[in-house]
């Protein structure tokens, strides 16, 4: 993520003034004029009408990872709402009313913590207010509490929504109200159930593929593979096709994120949209990706690596220490490129019309998607709406929002609504694949367990879609105060004295991007299964090595791009403890068995994970515990937090046992889910999730409990067969899920 | 292009289409029905799961041709006279979505399961609900939601 695109939005309490919204309903049948209701809207977040519906908007979208829930909880806290009078609303893309609407970082309850308890707070400060004018006490005597005013002392009360018009008419002074201190919370810390759960189970239409506009058409694009260009091509067959409207030719921008280069056919329903897609005969100028094979991406990495990189950090005099350290590592560990597979998959409808572009979809990140459009179809942005839908996951893919471009592109053309529809193959052919990467170490620990140097070189694929990440970000410790901070060096060791960081970034032509704790999980395999390897060379428990590790020698004033969130060792040694003791550390396995241990800070939170598995003779694999500990600090909705800790853990398995996309002759070898493989429910064990108790801000959950993992589980299988595993995913080495 | 009658959620509906396409597009763009959610198209990840006369069956590889006159059940339809399906409710208070849109298709697995057994073993709903993709990973709580709502129904018959 883009530290500089962070913007802190704060909710002005200026604008807490009444709030007044006059709307006029339509008259009821046989009924003459209208009828005029007032509604009580502070701010744009908020809104209670008469009959005491709280209206809350939620300013960001959701891909699964329960915004759409957690951020109203915000609101409804501090207003004190009564949450089953609660109806949440997507908000539209509107920064000028809500701020910073982008999705990802897992930052969305971090940066909303603050405006939109405000929000709240300034919505019952009003209500109060409006009851103690009415019954002429001072407003510090009454209490606001499920929905309700009431002045104890008398043991008047009145409702939310009888207060309304009222409250719509007074103005707040400009001093903050003050927010409630995390003791008092009474929905905050409650398990609460997301609020989409009745649509979803019912089948509404609430996902970005399901909108239906009037006239609206279908499109399917043959996409010009990367690094080529569009020759030449046939449509006679797809034209031919009863449905086909229009074939339209795209022709691309710079980037691909931006706009890819295809043939589009327009037709009126999706089947005969793909139907005619196929029927195309499109010629490219060259082979796709350059020709390149997988074989060939892992030979040019481990090439670069041969090279000088990019020096990120260097401390202390590791060639010394080295020679001196009595136990010493040499190892090379590779990661392939996986793909995002989010299971809705990439679509989105656009109108262009009369100079304006409506645009509704899946859009995690909305106001680049809007910059995308715009730049896509020569409009300026101001003539562009985002209507934000409900997301089908996502998992780092929709940071890209080159099906939004695509779908305001062909609407251009045709002068209709037209959704662009993605197929399964199109996603894994044309996906930003989670780098592959390269790593060599050689580090060293004393007899007493000390890491005493630590020698790190990484190529990688990282930059491709962030020319500006190494992906080097995000090991054991977080990026170190003194050393181009503007580059994600999240690596390691301000802990270890004597440390040599280069990374390097061949440029290939394959299409990179953004997986789930982009970087973070990556170096976070890496590092894990390092620190384990320097346990085993030393001969000492990998749990007290990182408890070494992490000790007091560093009391980071550490800097995060992430507001509030310190990097604290003692929160991550807490995740371990918790994890380790939880999992029974200590006890004896039998024959075969093996625990593994990794730990992880990212993006202000931690997560630890203790795997146990048996593997037999055959490298079947066995879960005998999955634990997990996280420290998010203050848990906004518990039931959302093991969730994510759930699925973040399943997810995570899944792409370390089978995650790899091989390119052939530049093309995706795995184009659905045949050969491209998920984990299934009968191969997923019991996971125990333990959530640390804090009175810290709260911090992000979607990405954070990935990282740890991989390395968890290799560590794991490390000690029941005593193999190392350095590269992934675990099937290309013959293991597999045993049931 | 031609005429097909089919029996929808106790609806009989006349549809214009050619032959070949498959279930899954008549639903959503000829009917409207967008419940019914298209994930890979090979009939892999489950995610289009229907009820062709009581059996879950893959809506994105079935040709609207082969299952006209047949009663066809989606999510839409599962729900009866509002009142939800055990599954839906289990669903609910169990939490169980994430991005939520894997679940009708998951839901119309384990309900077919559930219709001709019900009360299945573990291993019985493991096996079945294993033939849906979810993404997320929800797949502990869709197991504890169709053992909660196997046991509702179980309390009521």
């Amino acid at each position: 993520m883009k530290a500089s695109s962070r913007r802190a939005f704060l909710f002005s309490s200026a604008s807490s003034v009444g709030g007044l919204v006059i709307s006029f309903a339509i008259p009821a049948l046989g009924r003459s004029g209208a009828a005029q209701i007032v509604r009580f809207a502070p701010n744009p977040f908020l809104q209670i009408d008469p009959d005491g519906t709280v209206h809350i908007w939620a300013p960001r979208d959701d891909v699964g990872q329960g915004t759409r829930t957690s951020l109203p909880m915000l609101v409804a806290e501090e207003l004190e709402a009564d949450w089953s009078k609660v109806r949440v609303h997507q908000a539209d893309l509107n920064g000028a009313a809500y701020g910073e609407q982008d999705v990802g970082g897992s930052d969305s309850v971090l940066y909303s913590w603050i405006p939109l308890r405000q929000a709240g707070a300034a919505g019952r400060e009003l209500l109060v207010r409006a009851a103690a004018k009415a019954w002429q006490v001072p407003s510090t005597e009454c209490v606001a509490r499920a929905s309700v005013v009431s002045h104890p002392s008398t043991g008047r009360y009145a409702s939310y929504g009888s207060l309304a018009f009222e409250a719509a008419r007074i103005s707040l002074p400009n001093d903050l109200i003050p927010l409630k201190p995390a003791t008092s919370n009474r929905l905050l810390g409650k398990q609460v159930r997301g609020v989409d759960n009745l649509d979803i189970v019912t089948g509404r239409p609430i996902f970005g593929i399901d909108v239906s506009r009037p006239n609206m058409r279908y499109a399917a694009i043959a996409r010009c593979p990367s690094g080529c260009k569009l020759v030449s091509y046939d449509d006679g067959q797809a034209r031919a096709l009863h449905g086909v409207h229009n074939v339209i030719r795209i022709d691309g921008l710079e980037r691909s994120t931006w706009l890819r280069s295809g043939v589009a056919v327009v037709a009126d329903c999706t089947w005969i949209a793909i139907k005619g897609r196929n029927a195309l005969r499109v010629v490219w100028d060259k082979a796709p990706e350059g020709g390149l094979s997988s074989e060939d991406i892992a030979a040019r990495l481990r090439q670069s690596a041969l090279q000088p990189g990019t020096c990120l950090r260097h401390a202390g005099d590791v060639d010394a220490a080295l020679k001196q350290a009595p136990h010493l590592i040499d190892v090379e560990y590779e990661l392939p490129l996986v793909a995002h597979v989010p299971m809705e998959p990439m679509n989105c409808t656009a109108h262009v019309v009369d100079g304006r572009c409506d645009v509704w979809g899946p859009i995690q990140m909305p106001d680049s998607a809007r910059t995308n459009v715009a730049r896509a179809i020569g409009l300026p942005k101001e003539a562009i709406a985002i209507h934000l839908t409900r997301i089908g996951g996502s998992f780092g893919r929709r940071l890209a929002s080159d099906y939004a471009a695509e779908a305001a592109y062909i609407s251009k053309a045709i002068g209709d609504p037209v959704q662009v529809i993605w197929t399964r193959e199109d996603d894994l052919e044309h996906d930003f694949y989670r780098p592959a990467a390269y790593h060599h170490i050689r580090a060293g620990v004393s007899v007493e367990g000390e890491v005493v140097a630590w020698r790190h070189r990484i190529s990688s694929l990282a930059d491709s879609m962030y020319p500006t990440s190494t992906g080097a970000a995000g090991l054991i410790a977080p990026r170190s105060a003194d050393l181009r901070a503007d580059l994600n060096d999240d690596l390691v060791p301000c802990l270890v004295a004597n440390y040599h960081l280069e990374v390097s970034n061949p440029k290939l032509p394959v299409e990179t991007g953004s997986l789930r704790a982009p970087g973070n999980h990556a170096n976070a395999f890496v590092v894990n299964c390092v620190l384990d390897e320097l346990a085993h060379a030393g001969g000492l428990d990998p749990v007290k090595l990182r408890m070494r590790l992490l000790g007091t020698k560093y009391d980071f004033p550490y800097k995060a791009p992430y507001r509030s969130s310190i990097y604290n060792p003692d929160r991550l040694k807490g995740v371990i403890m918790r994890a380790a003791e939880a999992s029974g550390w200590n006890e004896p396995l039998p024959p075969r068995c093996g625990r593994g241990i990794a730990a992880h800070y990212t993006n202000g939170s931690y997560a630890a994970h203790v795997i146990e598995v048996e593997v037999d003779a055959n490298l079947g694999i066995r879960f005998r515990r999955v634990v997990v500990a996280i420290d998010c600090g203050i848990i906004v909705n518990p039931s959302g937090v093991e969730a994510q800790a759930e699925g973040g853990t399943i997810d995570a398995l899944s792409a370390a046992i089978f995650g790899e996309v091989t390119l052939e002759n530049g093309r995706a070898k795995q184009l659905n889910f045949d050969t491209y493989r998920w984990i299934r429910n009968k191969e997923v064990s019991g996971i125990q999730v333990l959530m640390i108790e804090s009175r810290e801000d709260p911090t992000g959950i979607g990405e954070i409990p990935y990282p740890p993992v991989a390395p968890a589980l290799t560590n794991a299988i490390f000690q029941a067969t005593g193999k190392r595993i350095r590269r992934l995913p675990l099937f290309r080495l013959g293991y597999k899920l045993a049931r | 292009m031609a005429q097909y009658q089919l029996s929808i959620n106790d609806q009989l509906r006349i549809i214009g289409v050619s032959g070949d396409t498959p279930l899954l597009w008549v639903l959503r763009d000829t009917l409207g029905l967008r419940g019914t959610k298209f994930g890979c198209g090979i009939g892999v990840c489950g995610a289009c799961t229907v009820h062709v006369n009581g059996a879950a069956t893959r809506s994105c590889i079935t040709p609207v041709a082969s299952v006209a006159n047949q009663r066809i059940t989606t999510i839409e339809g599962l729900a009866v006279a509002g009142d939800l399906h055990p599954l839906q409710a289990a669903w609910i208070d169990e939490d169980v979505p994430q991005c939520g849109y894997c679940q009708s298709g998951q839901i119309m697995s384990a309900a077919a399961l559930l219709a001709t057994k019900p009360s299945p073993t573990e291993e019985e709903i493991l096996h079945v609900i294993s033939n849906n993709l979810c993404r997320c990973g929800t797949y502990l709580r869709i197991r504890r939601a169709v053992s909660r709502a196997a046991r509702m129904m179980g309390e009521h018959r």
